[in-house]
């Protein structure tokens, strides 16, 4: 090893991991299928002469070959004969289904990451474990809530069970898509992701209804899905995060479209069924009578604010109209 | 709001509707139990025979029937007296649907029909012109009102059951039914399907109902419309000319005028005081509606309730549906064993749980809604008003009022106001007649 590396080739596998290398110690190198490249690419995409890299008075550069499908480098599809320089950071190589890095001596070194120890899984375990008596509280006040006062010690333990059961195979589900892509099982990120995502939906649905039921403001009900799909949408952006950590911005783009599309087809629906945007006919959330601060209005001007209904329900009945699926409902 | 109903029951229309329910096979003959027909229902039958007529509902160009009544003959001109809804299909579906008559020795030939008096149930006919159409006919006559029949007087209902062939029943006069809005006879005679239309006569067989519906929870209790709305018909259509087209403009005329007295009589009754300790609550009077209730404690230390449904036995039929009723029903919710939150829940989930959807996309609109606090007689309440339009009737809705008292943490009262076909006026109308009759006990 006495000549210094005047760059590295890597060919890197799926999880971004170096699945090998080829040390430059001279400028031209060239790599393809055929077997008397220096690098030997063993993909039907790559042409048996796919590029060589080589260096002249100005710097280092790639020159694609004969091949019909070019290269991608620095988000440019590069066609037979172009070249690119190679800048001051690694230039990245999308070849055929290969993925490629190159390396100089002269890019500078990123610095050592440090390994997630033990000792960092307990220092984020506070906010982690902070989360959990907080959802753990929610779920209990929940089930406190919903069962008799005779019901309620034997329903609390099934609630622990199927809650941190669901909870479980929840986490163990991301955690083994983690380790398939990234090496690492990254159970704790999961578990806080969940847990955050859960406390912060159970908070947003609960604040919304019950500022609808002080204010009196119905829409905040109506359409407090539309909260809950954006934290559940960002819940699952950290979940995936988890699994494919390089790629944020992409994962930032897709899961912004999720929380669009899912919004767009819940009111869709919504319009289909019950001839409106929002999810409920009324606001049916009621809560103590204490917390109410809207003023009341007398009966007379109740019901005279019920005249522009006449115009809009005149104007369905003329609609010819399917049946929707709330219909067929007897009375009882 | 508990779905448990206190009484489930219907009266049944009595026109035979297709597929026929399967036979079941006749008991075996007890000739101990079996009371003779005796001689004076043989002989009002023989009177009464060439009077009466099967009337079926036919597709046109198919030859086969969808449906099939009774019905009779009421003057020499060849007019005819039957149920409305053995003839709805046929007034509704005129393109699709046409009606024909079939006499006990089983001549048969098509009917025109000339008027309907829906709030009675009842539609008048005339035999169509025709080549073979007699000069004269047969009539029955209808029994003078002032003639008033005594409770337990024998009467004999006729007509084609189940379409097996013409009939006579035996029975008696019960006098009016009671708490119904528009009169009906009380008949202790068993009516089946098939026989709507048909005439009830006297023992000198003259016509004192026409059959119309039956109690299918019991024994025996069936329904006649009284003769006087059957002649008054009679007089009204007599020159009338065949109606042509579908008749949904003239059942949405006759349905509001219905609405109309419906509204004003369940204004006028008011209110049935003293129904809660701490409010007041709306309960009718039990003149043209009947009011259930029950009290439910829990088994498991929870929400102990108590509720009261009040209904009318009347309603409209309108072809696919009934309209025309006013329903009021409330329970009131004793939380003090659940403390402040647990019972904001269930009261929450009680106001919640309500429906909207009696009938489909095709006969209604989806419901549109208004909600706000309101206070009346100083109790604070969140009301809901929510309407729906029917779309063959125009002009009328369905109005529901939802209503849950907010003055207490751990009790309170919910109830529920329905009126189905009024207009919009009556609507707003009686959604604050029910509102205004909330309020704190002084």
């Amino acid at each position: 090893m006495s000549a210094a590396n005047l760059a590295v080739l890597e060919v890197l596998d799926r999880d971004g991991h170096v699945r090998h290398y080829l040390p430059v110690r001279a400028w031209p190198v060239s790599a393809g299928r055929a077997l008397d490249n220096d690098l030997v690419v063993a993909d039907p995409h790559v042409a048996p002469r796919h590029f060589r890299v080589d260096a002249d008075a100005d710097g280092v550069f790639v020159e694609v070959g004969d091949t019909r499908n070019g290269l991608r480098a620095e988000r440019r599809r590069l066609a037979a004969g172009e070249r690119i320089r190679v800048g001051d950071a690694p230039l990245h190589l999308d070849v055929g289904d290969s993925h490629l890095v190159l390396r100089l001596a002269s890019h500078a070194l990123e610095p050592e990451a440090p390994l997630p120890t033990p000792h960092s899984v307990w220092h984020a375990a506070w906010p982690t474990l902070g989360a959990a008596v907080l959802v753990l509280a929610v779920l209990l006040f929940g089930t406190w809530l919903e069962t008799d006062p005779d019901d309620w010690t034997r329903m609390m333990g099934t609630m622990l069970v199927a809650a941190l059961a669901a909870g479980f195979v929840w986490c163990a589900g991301w955690a083994l898509l983690s380790k398939i892509f990234t090496r690492r099982n990254q159970f704790w990120w999961h578990v806080r992701v969940l847990l955050l995502g859960v406390l912060a939906i159970e908070l947003a649905t609960a604040a919304s209804r019950l500022l609808a039921f002080t204010l009196s403001l119905p829409v905040l009900s109506d359409f407090s899905f539309v909260p809950v799909y954006a934290l559940a949408t960002a819940m699952l952006y950290y979940h995936v995060l988890g699994v494919e950590p390089r790629r944020r911005r992409h994962l930032r783009t897709m899961a912004a479209g999720v929380f669009v599309t899912g919004t767009a087809l819940a009111c869709w629906f919504n319009l289909q069924n019950r001839d409106q945007l929002g999810e409920e006919l009324y606001m049916t959330h009621l809560f103590p009578p204490a917390l109410r601060l809207a003023r009341p209005v007398d009966t007379k001007r109740f019901v005279d604010e019920l005249a522009p209904l006449q115009e809009i329900l005149d104007e369905k009945a003329k609609k010819r109209e399917s049946g929707g699926d709330d219909g067929a409902v007897d009375e009882e | 709001m508990n779905m448990l109903r206190a009484l489930a029951w219907l009266a049944l229309g009595l026109a035979l509707r297709s597929p026929c329910a399967a036979t079941e096979p006749p008991a075996a003959p007890d000739a101990a139990s079996a009371p003779p027909v005796s001689l004076s229902a043989r002989k009002v039958y023989e009177q009464a025979r060439s009077q009466l007529l099967q009337i079926r509902t036919v597709l046109k160009g198919r030859a086969s029937q969808t449906s099939a009544g009774s019905g009779f003959i009421v003057s020499r001109e060849g007019h005819i007296v039957t149920n409305f809804h053995v003839v709805s299909e046929a007034a509704l579906e005129p393109a699709t649907h046409e009606l024909v008559y079939v006499t006990a020795d089983g001549r048969e030939a098509p009917l025109d029909i000339l008027m309907l008096d829906v709030p009675h149930d009842l539609a008048l006919l005339k035999i169509a012109p025709g080549k073979d159409r007699p000069a004269g006919f047969d009539a029955l006559a209808f029994r003078p009102p002032r003639q008033a029949l005594a409770q337990g007087e024998r009467m004999y209902s006729l007509g084609n059951p189940l379409d097996v062939g013409f009939a006579v029943i035996e029975g008696n006069y019960n006098g009016l039914v009671e708490r119904s809005f528009y009169p009906q006879i009380f008949f202790s005679g068993s009516l089946s399907p098939g026989m709507s239309g048909g005439p009830a006569l006297d023992q000198e067989g003259r016509v004192i109902g026409v059959n119309v519906a039956r109690r299918v929870d019991g024994e025996q209790v069936s329904f006649l419309v009284p003769a006087p709305f059957a002649s008054a018909l009679l007089e009204r259509g007599r020159q009338a000319a065949p109606m042509k087209g579908a008749a949904h403009a003239e059942i949405t005329r006759q349905l509001m005028g219905h609405q109309a007295a419906l509204t004003e009589r369940f204004v006028a009754q008011g209110w049935k005081t003293a129904t809660h300790t701490r409010y007041k609550v709306p309960v009718p009077p039990d003149r043209f509606m009947r009011c259930w209730g029950s009290t439910e404690t829990s088994r498991t230390g929870g929400l102990d309730f108590e509720r009261s449904d009040c209904v009318m036995d009347t309603r409209i039929f309108v072809g696919q549906f009934t309209t025309g009723a006013i329903s009021v029903r409330h329970e009131s919710y004793d939380g003090s064993k659940l403390g402040t939150l647990r019972f904001a829940q269930r009261y929450s989930a009680s106001f919640r749980n309500e429906a909207f959807g009696r009938l489909r996309g095709d006969q209604m609109t989806k419901p549109r809604c208004h909600e706000d606090y309101v206070q009346h007689d100083d109790l604070p309440m969140r009301a809901v008003v929510c309407l729906r339009a029917y779309k063959k009737l125009p002009k009328l809705y369905d109005v529901s009022v939802l209503v849950a008292t907010l003055d207490r943490s751990r009790a309170g009262v919910q109830g529920r106001f329905d009126a189905l076909g009024v207009s919009f006026a009556n609507a707003t109308l009686l959604a604050q007649h029910y509102l205004d009759a909330y309020g704190l006990v002084r």
